[in-house]
């Protein structure tokens, strides 16, 4: 099916037309200019007020020049197009290419600001907003909420400088809020105006109805509560778009939990209902959450040749303590966009409902790469939500839903102490796959590549490279032992074990570095008053005003280091070389002639997925140290940021600690109050960026050479997994995935010629029932995919036209963390993704 | 029960080869030598070294690693000489494109495997209980009945678990070979191939009055399903003539059920892989028109017809 012929009804089918056609042009004259923003960081006494309040500022005005008309003239961000019943439109630089949005730093900031890595751009990452609150009682709420704390917040001279300080940046934050939510509120009273102006022209009645009535519920929502789906639903898109546009990582979350108490009533009540005139039906709310998907993926674009000269991305557009770019290449097509349905209720039910279906229905039917469909299954969940989930999966083409199991998340979450078991119920998902609270919690994360830990292990400490610049390879971790004197398999193992506690330690430290500077760059008043208790408290999220904290961590490379553990133990504790040949080897990337007879025997050895007892176990091994190492994490930042001592003695012990880990300043529950303690979520995975953490490896002992890509996430490598999905399944079913909360993400590829939804269906029963975590499936028609990939290099080349690639444009397909059309993939990933899908033959 | 069993490929997931999903198991070596046949690596016991011109990077490391000069690169183009190969995997092993032994998306594959019944019965096990509702496990080839004893135990392991259970042949073996799994095959996908007149001297070929014999014992036989399976080849099967013959012993057996399966003049991947030529090639395909007035007829003839 061409993406001409999908939606389920006219209007939907012209819209995805308009959607794909402007996806294949050069859309690089749509980006806003400098020009278009103002300069706030530059405004005079700038550097003299709060950075939150200037934010805000920024924020507001983002919204402003996207509804200005003189803008839209090249941005395209004040329209509506024809049949359009969602309006209001996100500006192409909101996330993915790179963010434009107005600075608001001072020169003399954005200097100091670059030591630490930070910049405007630099958002700590991965929460979803509490929709409901803006549903029930609308930004209308929240702004009187804000006037009585201000009213009550006089700041009094008399207190202590302290108390002043805290009541002071209180304020600020309720006077930042005030400020957002009258932007959204202004913003979309604009959409109102556009929709009435474009009323009175309107020839065809029925449109004229439907644009009155886009024009009446700008006007209402999300000012006031909402009332009703088409409300509800235009009411999120609202609050979800300024967020986005302002820089701020977000999704989109249970959107059946939330929207289903709105369809029931419109479906209740027809008429009172009726959208254009038409009375409320489930056919209309699928059209309604259609145009919501359509409006959520205008951004896309599928050439490639024109993304280079879209490349928008500024310094340390990243996140985590250690920015590197996820913006790029991770988000150009998805914008981290996650739709979360199914499930179990806080309470412990099971939380299918009608809306569940209804977004399942309008995500298969429509089959855009983004907003990306999750669906969480338990073992309780209804046949028919299994079977949906099957039949879209097959039939969706573009690489979704993702699937989570309820009974293996949930428990690894609230394995924590930290998380309380209804809210690790309730449970959403974005940026990639990473789960995390719902509507309360404030989420980051950190990698360890669990290849470079190997290295060190093998190679005294450092890591392995066959450039000639280095003696050893550069040094990373502390000189162990080199392999001449590793003795035993043993010895290895607890040489890994030694290098990862250290690596993962520095990684959760990094965490918290990376928490004391979010707060100074990057405040999120908007995000915050739809956060947990944030706006209760009159603490941004930034501030420690989360109710809880969360921090990922995730173990890279985990089947390559397993497969390469077997075949060193098959080959140098059971077998022929030394130890230090196979990792001279390893250093000089198999050049010579030895060595590459060295490759020949490594390469023959157990691997991980194909149900093998070796290499499972190994993996079992690593998985358990991996944990430890987590837990060990833990509880040292806990002991050196969070805890306090009863005796002084100890607490100067723990603040020499402190000093060492580069922070010399108060216990973290003094500067962020009482609750403030990050709680750390263990899972496998690499997200989109398996080609980059391997471009950053030496060859490693499970055949890969020197800077090749490292398997997708926890998948096995392509290519080694020869048992079928079933001998996979049954790889994962020993490894207590149930312990990882964080999640360990498997990427099934199928081809079309070889599955069916039935097919599907057991497969996700096994998945769930044998306690597997996270699975993305992708079906596809390998032929395809080969041929796109012919024809992008062509385009690249420029010796065909990117006309050549519309056949192909509908073609979705996950990578790694994230889906995309095939043909806007780099050639690295389109390269790796054939190896995966080449055909079976 | 400790036989080895050899095999050259399995698919894990295939709607085409006896009801609903299933794993399909390759048995290496066949005795016919039908000159459609696209897997001539399934010929042999050892089907030899293959080579995918169009997948090699041009690294050399085969070359580097291999004892017997199987891998020359004269000019820039990797020569492979199979005469040399004595199938030691070194070349695979050192091939970056090839993941693993068994992988066949790789430039080079030896596609040569065998273990005991009980551990080929472990592998598939996995995969097999996910397709205990959707289909089963087919045994095909080669002519998997030249394995018949290993089959036979691989089979009775399936029962037990409760797979259902599809045997391909080409019906060219004596009764005695198949005998022992009559009770043990729930369905039988029966290669049923009578020749034009003037290519019935072909060597190679199986000997259809002997096949319809064991046909017809088979039909009375078995409590299993039986489907024939014809492969229409240009100037061999592509005669009506045949089809009124196949139509007239099915009746006679109280056999109800055809497949036709289309020939395909591009099915030459695995002669190049063998550095050999299809014998086929410049055949044209089967037009389509052929292929639906003979199912249309079948069916006139009380039959149930299917093109695969």
């Amino acid at each position: 099916m061409t993406s001409m012929q999908r939606g389920s009804s006219q209007r939907v089918r012209h819209l995805m037309e308009l959607l794909f056609s402007r996806a294949a042009e050069d859309r690089s004259g749509e980006w806003f200019t400098r020009e278009m923003l103002p300069d706030i960081g530059a405004e005079e006494g700038a550097g003299h007020t709060p950075v939150i309040i200037r934010r805000a500022r920024a924020f507001g005005k983002m919204l402003e020049v996207m509804a200005d008309a003189e803008n839209s003239k090249s941005t395209h961000t004040y329209d509506i197009r024809p049949g359009e019943l969602i309006v209001g439109t996100m500006p192409l630089g909101s996330l993915g290419l790179g963010k434009v949005f107005p600075n608001y730093l001072t020169e003399r900031e954005k200097e100091v600001a670059f030591f630490s890595s930070r910049s405007i751009d630099s958002v700590l990452a991965h929460n979803v907003p509490d929709f409901s609150r803006v549903l029930r009682g609308g930004l209308e709420q929240i702004i009187d909420l804000c006037d009585s704390r201000l009213e009550s917040l006089t700041l009094d001279y008399d207190y202590p400088i302290g108390a002043r300080y805290g009541m002071e940046k209180k304020i600020h934050f309720y006077q930042a809020v005030q400020i957002c939510c009258q932007s959204v509120i202004d913003y979309a009273e604009k959409f109102a105006d556009l929709a009435q102006a474009r009323a009175e022209n309107e020839a065809d009645p029925q449109r004229k109805i439907e644009l009155l009535e886009v024009a009446r519920i700008c006007r209402k929502v999300p000012r006031e509560a909402a009332d009703g789906f088409y409300e509800a639903l235009h009411s999120i898109w609202i609050v979800h778009l300024a967020l986005h546009a302002s820089a701020s990582h977000l999704s989109l979350g249970r959107l059946d939990q939330l929207l289903e108490p709105y369809l029931a009533k419109s479906l209740a009540d027809p008429q009172e209902y009726a959208v254009g005139g038409r009375p409320f039906s489930r056919e209309i709310a699928q059209e309604l959450f259609e145009c919501f998907l359509i409006k959520s993926a205008e951004r896309m674009m599928l050439n490639p040749t024109n993304l280079v000269v879209q490349d928008h991305a500024d310094f340390a557009t990243g996140m985590g303590a250690n920015p590197f770019l996820v913006d790029q290449e991770a988000t150009v097509n998805q914008f981290m966009q996650n739709i979360v349905i199914g499930g179990l209720t806080p309470q412990g039910a099971d939380a299918t409902n009608d809306c569940t279906y209804l977004i399942l229905d309008a995500c298969t039917a429509l089959g855009l790469p983004t907003p990306v469909l999750n669906v969480r299954l338990h073992a309780e969940s209804p046949r028919e939500l299994f079977r949906k989930t099957a039949e879209s999966a097959v039939e969706s083409g573009n690489g979704q839903p993702i699937v989570y199991n309820d009974d293996s998340i949930i428990p690894g979450m609230s394995r924590n102490p930290k998380i309380p078991l209804e809210e690790a119920r309730d449970y959403v998902v974005d940026g990639c796959w990473e789960t995390l609270l719902n509507a309360k919690c404030d989420f980051n994360y950190n990698m360890v590549n669990m290849l470079s830990v190997l290295e060190y292990a093998l190679n005294g400490g450092a890591e392995i490279t066959d450039s000639l610049m280095q003696l050893r390879g550069p040094k990373k971790s502390f000189l162990t032992p080199p392999a001449s004197e590793i003795k035993s398999f043993e010895q290895l193992k607890e040489l890994i074990a030694f290098h990862l506690r250290y690596v993962t330690n520095k990684a959760g430290m990094e965490l918290y570095s990376h928490y004391m500077l979010e707060s100074s760059t990057t405040p999120t008043p908007f995000f915050s008053a739809l956060l947990g208790n944030c706006l209760e408290k009159g603490i941004d999220k930034t501030w420690g005003g989360a109710d809880y904290i969360l921090s990922g961590m995730v173990f890279i490379a985990m089947p390559n280091v397993a497969n390469a553990l077997a075949a060193i133990q098959k080959w140098v504790f059971q077998g022929e070389y030394e130890l230090e040949e196979v990792v001279a080897a390893l250093k000089n990337n198999f050049k010579d002639e030895t060595q590459k007879e060295i490759l020949a025997k490594l390469s023959d050895s157990p691997q991980f997925g194909n149900g093998d007892k070796t290499a499972d176990g190994i993996m079992r091994w690593l998985m358990d140290t991996a944990r430890e190492a987590v837990v060990h994490a833990e509880e040292l930042c806990d002991q050196v940021f969070v805890e306090r001592p009863e005796t002084e003695r100890e607490m100067k012990r723990i603040e020499r600690l402190r000093h060492m880990a580069g922070y010399a300043g108060e216990n973290m529950k003094k500067r962020y109050g009482e609750n403030f303690s990050i709680a750390f979520s263990a899972g496998c995975g690499t997200f989109a960026q398996y080609v980059h953490f391997g471009g950053g490896c030496g060859a490693s002992a499970d055949g890969r050479m020197a800077r090749s890509p490292v398997a997708s996430n926890f998948s096995p490598i392509s290519g080694t997994a020869n048992g079928g999905a079933g001998a996979v399944l049954d790889s994962l079913k020993g490894l207590g995935l149930g312990r990882f909360g964080l999640g360990v993400m498997v990427d099934l590829c199928f081809d079309q010629t070889e599955t069916s939804p039935d097919y599907m269906e057991e497969l996700l029963r096994k998945f769930i029932f044998d306690n597997g975590s996270i699975v993305s499936l992708t079906v596809l028609e390998k032929a395809k995919i080969i041929e796109a990939h012919e024809i992008c290099n062509l385009v690249r080349d420029g010796r065909a036209d990117s006309e050549e690639l519309a056949p192909y444009n509908h073609i979705a397909v996950r990578a790694g963390g994230w889906n995309s059309p095939f043909v806007a993939l780099t050639r690295a990933q389109q390269e790796d993704y054939i190896r995966r899908v080449l055909p079976k033959v | 029960m400790e036989e080895i069993i050899r095999w050259y490929n399995i698919s894990w997931t295939s709607r085409t080869d006896g009801p609903g999903l299933r794993a399909v198991l390759f048995l290496s070596q066949c005795h016919l030598r039908c000159p459609w046949c696209h897997a001539p690596h399934s010929r042999k016991r050892d089907g030899g070294l293959l080579f995918f011109e169009d997948r090699c990077l041009g690294c050399r490391a085969c070359e580097t690693v291999c004892p017997n000069g199987v891998h020359e690169f004269r000019n820039g183009v990797h020569r492979v000489d199979r005469t040399a190969c004595k199938g030691c995997g070194m070349c695979l092993g050192a091939c970056p494109t090839v993941a693993s032994r068994e992988s066949l998306t790789g430039a080079l594959a030896l596609p040569k495997f065998q273990a005991t019944v009980p551990e080929l019965f472990d592998k598939m096990q996995p995969q097999l209980e996910l397709l205990k509702r959707l289909g089963g496990i087919t045994v095909s080839g080669g002519e998997p009945l030249l394995q018949y004893r290993a089959v036979e135990s691989l089979l009775s392991l399936c029962k037990n678990a409760g797979y259902h259970t599809a045997v391909e042949t080409s019906g060219f073996v004596p009764w005695e070979w198949m005998e022992p799994l009559v009770d043990l095959v729930d369905c039988w996908l029966f290669g049923f191939r009578p020749v034009r007149r003037e290519t019935m001297e072909t060597p190679g070929l199986p000997d259809v009055p002997m096949v319809r014999e064991t046909l017809e014992r088979l039909a009375s036989e078995t409590p299993g399903q039986i489907i024939i399976r014809t492969p229409v080849i240009p100037g061999y099967t592509d005669d009506p003539v045949i089809y009124s013959f196949i139509a007239r012993v099915m009746r006679a057996n109280h056999l109800d059920e055809i497949q036709l399966m289309p020939f395909n003049p591009y099915s030459d991947l695995y002669y190049r892989a063998m550095g050999k030529s299809f014998p086929l090639s410049d055949q044209e395909n089967i037009p389509s028109e052929f292929m639906e007035s003979t199912r249309d007829y079948l069916a006139k003839q009380g039959l149930r017809a299917c093109i695969t």
